[in-house]
């Protein structure tokens, strides 16, 4: 079942690393900025009345810069416009000292029911390296306002092989977080993307970084640690308690279509990927004129498809269903890429088990070696 | 137009001198091109030649002239290279022609390829017009190099012009030099034909053009031509000539320059330097003067993608049409499938094949390292020729081996002399002479293996000298010396395309090299990469990739599939472009890397 992503382009400040889509919020853009969602969101609902979503993810930027007030009027705009299921999955994106107890009670009372918390480490010279605007205790402060709201599905967002971080900073970043009872954590490594401070850094030679071994060992640290606590690893980077796996995530994975809404979000539909404009100020004007831009609309054809649903599949780690695949393209999985199984079975990256197609341990550190060779 | 008032002249120089900017500048003041035309350089049409600012391919044109004698002259101007690997093409411009304009730098002097043309010139019997050129430049001394010009080269250089190609100075008193000095074309209309073939094109439409010099007799369209190396005959459809573009003519006469349209279909029907008479009423013999061209330099030329082996050997085929030094005969290796095994003039022409066949052919392309041709005398009294390393011999059947030695000779201030002989020695050069040209040019010649030449020896000597040396080199004679065959192995498998045939004194040195070299080039594999270079059984060197450890992307933002597609599909797309040899990925680069150690 298909869901809805809304993309909120503002932040309290930029971080190093960062490269998302995102500004420096500013109330009044902020508030234009909501109206033109508002357009958006009924543009779709007047295409999409018959059509029932399974899940919410509003991400950003951080959504939380919004008010209590803006808040609550663009989640009532997204379910008096579109129909959900009965117990739909509606997360936010939040960053700590972006939270207090009453904007937490207006988001609960408004239809969220999961929250997507940016720790990211639990160092204070950690994340003042980063560029985070909070502090651990403001992590701490976070949770407690979920706690007491009573929003008890929650993700913890943490990062390694960030600047100066040692194993062991990891390792307390993790244990500590379990503390904070989260039902899903996201454990991303740092990359160093182009046109970001960090990147900048890096090209002095002023960005001190793990190295290889190091980042390597948090890697493998961090399944066998979350593994031995009853996490359930379902996707290179998260973990999850059972049954609490992300819905909205697992719908990109598993290919299906979603609507995104707002600049720069991007959505599956009809067989079109889209991409809104990253021009806030003209998705603004545009939608002012009812007249949408968009910096990419294609067409994806069959193939295109199947090797989406592979390279995005295998990031599962129960893989890819190959009932589901042949019933969904109408092909064996092993008519269309019998090559590329027996290379990548022969090379241990990839095995069959249970009917499905799954990265192997070896896989799972290699992974770009196995997607690229599904991407014909 | 009356015989006697048609001149066919070139412009030779070395490069840089200012020869194509001096042709620009002809074909304006004789009102050939106008100005609003003038793209820069008209005459060098190809993409590439005008990005290198050297000529590559030869062209005519014809210039109408008034001479302050109140008469019309037609001026034939045949384009010529300047470069050291394309003597062969200069001297078969040379032989459509009566007389030819020598430039020369006024700062930089006479060069080493300013003498060569220039010899090659005189053999020809061409009136020389000397031309010193860029005298509006701070650093010109025309007198001096006017001095030069009599007592090194012995030239009568009182009537030499004074010129600026870039701001006019000059041009008609070049004009009206070519009009008093070179002869008119002699031959008379009434021979059997005889029209020399100095230059030809594919054209898709056409077929094969044909770029010719009428010595004798009268070409008309509708004639029954023939060509006289193949007996092939043809019926002349079209006559042209180029003011610089075609201009369809009925006939050409003695001493007239222009091209041959003749429903030609296969390339080979317009060998360069073949004679075209009449098959009705044929020539006694054909016209003599034309060098062969022989290759120097040989390497391997694979497509990356396998299935483009037909369309590489189409497009050999057409570029030997328009580049008659250029050899290929089919071959395979081991580690790239079918190739072809080229032969060139030098370095710069293996360069330019190259990239005209990526560029305008749409060709992926692996070179292998260059190579020279090897006589290897074996123990069973024969002897072998070899110019891929593949084809070396087991050694225990090995005698003695001899290698192409070229003179070479190099023009270089004196303060640099010291660090050319240096060099030289280093690339295993014998001295032979050393000559004080003026206080400022300093002649040495040294004994060189062209196998040393052909690596970075042009490269370096230009760097080493801050650019001003320059060099011009003829094979003398093969020589004894002692080579051995250097392996490649990737994944301890042998890579036959990596092998190369180098002196057993820098055997180790070179192996070392390579092997950092490809090192540096070749991706982390899920396994690790041992490189070793190798004499026979014996491992020289060796350098490890390590194994690829974590290559996997982190995150899924808001949904952004096509970015994650985008950024495996490069991946991908270098990947394409690599070989696998022995389940190791390999970049193109690798196989010029040999190109590029020290």
């Amino acid at each position: 079942m298909p869901g809805i992503y809304v993309h909120i382009p503002f932040c309290v400040a930029k971080c190093g690393y960062c490269d998302f889509h995102s500004i420096i919020a500013d109330e009044e853009i902020v508030g234009i900025y909501i109206n033109a969602c508002f357009k958006e969101l009924e543009y779709w609902a007047h295409e999409l009345s018959n059509i029932k979503f399974d899940t919410l993810f509003i991400g950003g930027g951080t959504p939380t810069v919004l008010s209590q007030r803006q808040l609550a009027g663009l989640l009532e705009q997204i379910f008096t416009k579109f129909t959900f299921v009965d117990s739909p999955e509606c997360s936010i994106e939040s960053n700590p000292k972006t939270l207090d107890y009453k904007k937490v009670k207006v988001l609960k009372d408004s239809g969220i029911n999961r929250v997507s918390l940016g720790a990211q480490a639990f160092q204070n010279n950690l994340l003042e390296g980063m560029g985070r605007v909070h502090n651990v205790a403001a992590i701490y402060e976070s949770v407690d306002f979920l706690q007491r709201v009573g929003i008890d599905n929650y993700n913890l967002d943490l990062m390694y092989g960030l600047p100066q971080q040692l194993q062991l900073d990891w390792e307390d970043s993790l244990a500590q977080a379990l503390k904070l009872e989260p039902t899903h954590l996201s454990c991303y490594s740092l990359i160093v993307e182009e046109d970001t401070p960090f990147f900048q850094a890096q090209q002095q030679g002023m960005l001190h970084l793990p190295d290889e071994e190091d980042e390597l060992s948090m890697f493998t640290h961090t399944h066998e640690y979350l593994k031995a606590q009853g996490f359930h690893h379902y996707e290179i980077s998260n973990f999850a308690r059972p049954d609490k796996e992300s819905r909205h995530n697992t719908l990109y994975w598993l290919n299906q279509s979603y609507l995104g809404i707002g600049s720069g979000a991007h959505g599956f539909w009809g067989n079109v990927r889209y991409a809104n404009t990253l021009d806030i100020k003209k998705y603004i004007d545009d939608w002012s004129h009812c007249k949408p831009t968009w910096d990419l609309r294609e067409r994806i054809t069959a193939d295109q498809l199947m090797d989406e649903t592979m390279m995005v599949g295998l990031r599962l780690l129960t893989g890819v269903n190959k009932a589901n695949f042949s019933k969904r393209f109408g092909h064996a999985l092993e008519d269309i890429y019998g090559t590329q199984l027996r290379d990548l079975t022969a090379r241990e990256l990839i095995e069959e088990v249970d009917g499905f197609i799954r990265l192997t341990q070896a896989g799972l550190y290699l992974g770009n070696l196995v997607f690229s060779a599904f991407i014909r | 137009m009356q015989q006697q008032n048609i001149r066919n002249f070139c412009i030779i120089a070395h490069i840089d001198h200012g020869k194509s900017t001096l042709a620009d500048r002809i074909l304006e003041n004789t009102g050939t091109i106008t100005k609003r035309d003038m793209t820069e350089q008209v005459l060098d049409s190809m993409d590439l030649e005008k990005e290198r600012g050297i000529t590559i391919k030869l062209q005519a044109v014809r210039l109408a002239y008034t001479a302050q004698d109140g008469q019309e002259y037609i001026l034939n101007l045949i384009d010529t290279p300047g470069h050291v690997d394309f003597s062969y093409e200069v001297s078969r411009s040379l032989a459509a022609c009566e007389g030819a304009i020598l430039v020369i730098d006024a700062s930089q002097g006479i060069e080493a390829q300013t003498l060569a043309n220039l010899y090659l010139a005189l053999e020809h019997d061409l009136e020389i017009i000397p031309v010193i050129n860029k005298i509006d430049l701070p650093s010109a001394d025309p007198e001096r190099v006017r001095k030069d010009l009599e007592e090194s080269v012995g030239l009568d250089a009182s009537e030499a012009v004074l010129a600026s190609a870039k701001s006019g100075v000059g041009i008609d008193a070049i004009l009206e030099a070519i009009v008093k000095k070179v002869p008119a074309p002699k031959g008379s209309p009434d021979a059997p034909l005889q029209a020399l073939i100095f230059d030809s094109h594919y054209d898709s439409y056409r077929g094969a053009v044909a770029y010719v010099r009428v010595i004798e007799g009268q070409l008309r369209v509708g004639d029954r031509i023939q060509m006289m190396s193949s007996k092939r005959s043809f019926e002349v459809t079209e006559l042209g000539i180029f003011r610089p573009a075609m201009l369809a003519v009925k006939s050409l006469g003695p001493g007239e320059v222009g091209c041959v349209i003749a429903s030609m279909k296969d390339v080979k029907d317009t060998r360069v330097g073949d004679t075209i008479t009449h098959a009705s009423k044929p020539a006694e013999k054909a016209l003599a003067g034309y060098r062969p061209a022989k290759p120097m330099v040989y390497c391997g030329l694979y497509p990356v993608v396998n299935e483009e082996y037909t369309e590489l050997r189409d497009a050999l085929d057409k570029l030997q049409l328009n580049d008659a030094a250029l050899t290929y005969e089919a071959e395979s290796s081991i580690a790239l499938g079918f190739g072809y095994r080229c032969g060139f003039l030098g370095l710069l022409h293996m360069e330019i094949v190259q990239e005209r066949l990526e560029r305008e052919f749409g060709l992926d392309l692996i070179t292998t390292a260059p190579s020279v041709v090897y006589r290897i005398a074996l123990t069973d009294g024969t002897t072998m020729q070899i110019e891929n390393p593949a084809d070396f011999p087991p050694v225990q059947t090995i005698l003695s081996i001899a290698e192409p030695f070229v003179k070479a000779v190099i023009m270089v201030p004196e303060f640099y002399v010291g660090t050319v002989m240096e060099l030289c020695q280093d690339k295993r050069g014998t001295f032979a002479n050393m000559e004080y040209i003026t206080t400022e040019r300093t002649r040495i010649e040294y004994l060189m293996p062209l196998g040393e030449i052909i690596m970075d020896f042009f490269d370096r000597l230009k760097s080493k000298t801050k650019g001003y040396a320059s060099l011009d080199y003829e094979v003398s004679e093969y020589q004894e010396s002692d080579m051995v065959k250097l392996d490649i192995l990737l994944n301890n498998h042998p890579v036959d395309a990596l092998s190369c045939i180098v002196h057993r004194d820098k055997a180790a040195i070179r192996g070392r090299g390579l092997a950092e070299k490809l090192k540096a080039v070749i991706p982390r594999h899920q396994f690790e990469v041992p490189i070793q270079a190798a004499i026979g059984q014996k491992v020289i060197a060796r350098e490890t990739v390590k194994a690829l450890r974590k290559d996997v992307l982190a995150k899924c933002y808001g949904g952004d599939i096509s970015r994650k597609r985008k950024l495996l599909d490069k991946q991908k797309e270098g990947k394409k472009r690599m070989k696998n040899l022995g389940n190791v990925e390999v970049p193109q680069q690798a196989f010029m890397a040999i190109l590029e150690v020290e």
